[in-house]
């Protein structure tokens, strides 16, 4: 029992109290002070309060399971290496999730996916590249979809209706004009609200 | 507008890009047009939908083990590099340490000593004058060392990673710290052999924490 004495002269067990202390969560802002200073539990912390959240936007915008694995481990060692240039001036989870959309974009260019269907915005498919014979169920998935999406129309929509980018913020990242990132999302738009009706 | 303009304009109006003009102009044509109303009402839905989808969706596996191993491999990789840097960089601010105590020896003047130094033929300055010299180019060499310092950071902060930006920084406090100290001294006495001797301490004591730094 840990015992202290206060200055009437009373005996007190702050036993639970110590333990409600130590129990308490660490801030996020603690923690990722923690980790620039190399601390990898702290890291380890910051990793387990985001992980949902970054496989989840890999997945969407890759549309495959695998790949976001890969992605999702990539962006936290990137942002384990870059931890040190986190100024603070953003959260640390929008700072995560741009760094994580840098790194998809950038798996995307260099795998050519996304080259591939920069010049085909006119012949989109009508059920996307994994449409044949997969329509989704009779209750509408939107994941599926989604994923069933070509990757510039995917990637946009991810971004604008799902995660709250705007038009501008999109052409910046993505190095689209604002123009072309609307087409995208309209086309996007146009595409599932058609599989939504089958 | 006409059915063909509103449905061009629906992506625009639901995500709040249109002006005062056009976003009445789109609300007036649906609420007379049962198709586009239909497709407002579509997209609606669609949106609504977007929304309502988890933001996270957990991996199938824990990732962090592999994570930490790689962060454990590049770390080695960086002290690896950052040691080599460092190491280079704190021989040069050795060198200037055992430099400064042998320059200051030369130019201290003992105890009742008169001391002159020829700077030309036609002009010659006293200890206390050459002191101060001597002191303002040990400040100037505390601050190019800084320089090169803080360049170093910024060129390695990505690769050093965040332990060693960190002792990095607190270093450089460190010198700044001593680099006031040697202002303050300057002002308040040139003269002092004893000061200036603590002073050449103090930078030895510096480049044993860069040292340590590097040494990590």
């Amino acid at each position: 029992m840990r015992e202290l004495v206060t200055s009437a002269g009373l005996l007190v067990d702050f036993s639970d109290f110590l333990g409600a202390v130590e129990r308490q969560p660490m801030s996020e802002a603690d923690l990722v002070r923690d980790a620039q200073r190399g601390d990898t539990a702290a890291f380890e912390e910051l990793y387990r309060l985001h992980v949902s959240k970054i496989y989840g936007l890999c997945l969407r915008m890759s549309a495959n399971p695998a790949k976001a694995e890969d992605l999702t481990q990539e962006a936290f060692i990137r942002a384990w290496q870059k931890l040190g240039s986190f100024r603070r001036q953003s959260s640390f989870r929008t700072w995560l999730h741009r760094l994580t959309v840098n790194l998809v974009l950038g798996d995307l260019r260099s795998t050519g996916r996304w080259e591939s269907r920069l010049t085909a915005i006119d012949s989109l498919p009508e059920r996307g590249d994994g449409g044949a014979g997969a329509k989704p169920e009779t209750t509408f998935d939107l994941e599926r979809a989604i994923s069933q999406l070509p990757p510039q129309a995917r990637m946009v929509f991810v971004l604008h209706d799902i995660e709250g980018y705007k038009h501008r913020e999109i052409a910046s990242l993505c190095n689209l004009a604002v123009g072309t990132s609307k087409a995208h999302l309209h086309r996007a738009r146009k595409q599932l609200r058609e599989v939504l009706k089958r | 507008m006409n059915c063909e303009q509103v449905r061009e304009q629906l992506d625009d109006y639901l995500g709040g890009y249109l002006d005062e003009a056009d976003r009445q102009a789109v609300e007036h044509h649906a609420e007379t047009c049962v198709s586009c109303r239909a497709d407002m009402k579509d997209l609606k839905n669609l949106l609504a939908q977007a929304r309502q989808l988890s933001p996270g969706v957990p991996p199938a596996q824990n990732l962090w083990p592999a994570i930490l191993e790689q962060i454990e491999d590049s770390r080695a990789k960086n002290w690896s590099n950052a040691n080599r840097s460092w190491l280079a960089l704190a021989a040069v601010l050795a060198l200037a340490v055992l430099l400064i105590p042998l320059l200051l020896r030369q130019q201290a003047p003992q105890p009742g000593e008169q001391v002159t130094v020829a700077v030309t033929d036609s002009m010659a300055i006293d200890a206390a004058t050459q002191a101060k010299v001597d002191l303002a180019r040990s400040e100037d060499r505390v601050l190019l060392v800084r320089r090169d310092l803080v360049e170093a950071i910024e060129i390695r902060r990505d690769l050093l990673g965040p332990e060693a930006s960190q002792s990095v920084e607190e270093s450089l406090l460190v010198l700044d710290k001593a680099v006031a100290d040697i202002q303050q001294a300057l002002e308040e006495n040139p003269d002092d052999r004893r000061l200036r001797l603590l002073l050449a301490a103090k930078y030895q004591h510096e480049v044993r924490l860069l040292q340590r730094v590097s040494r990590v």
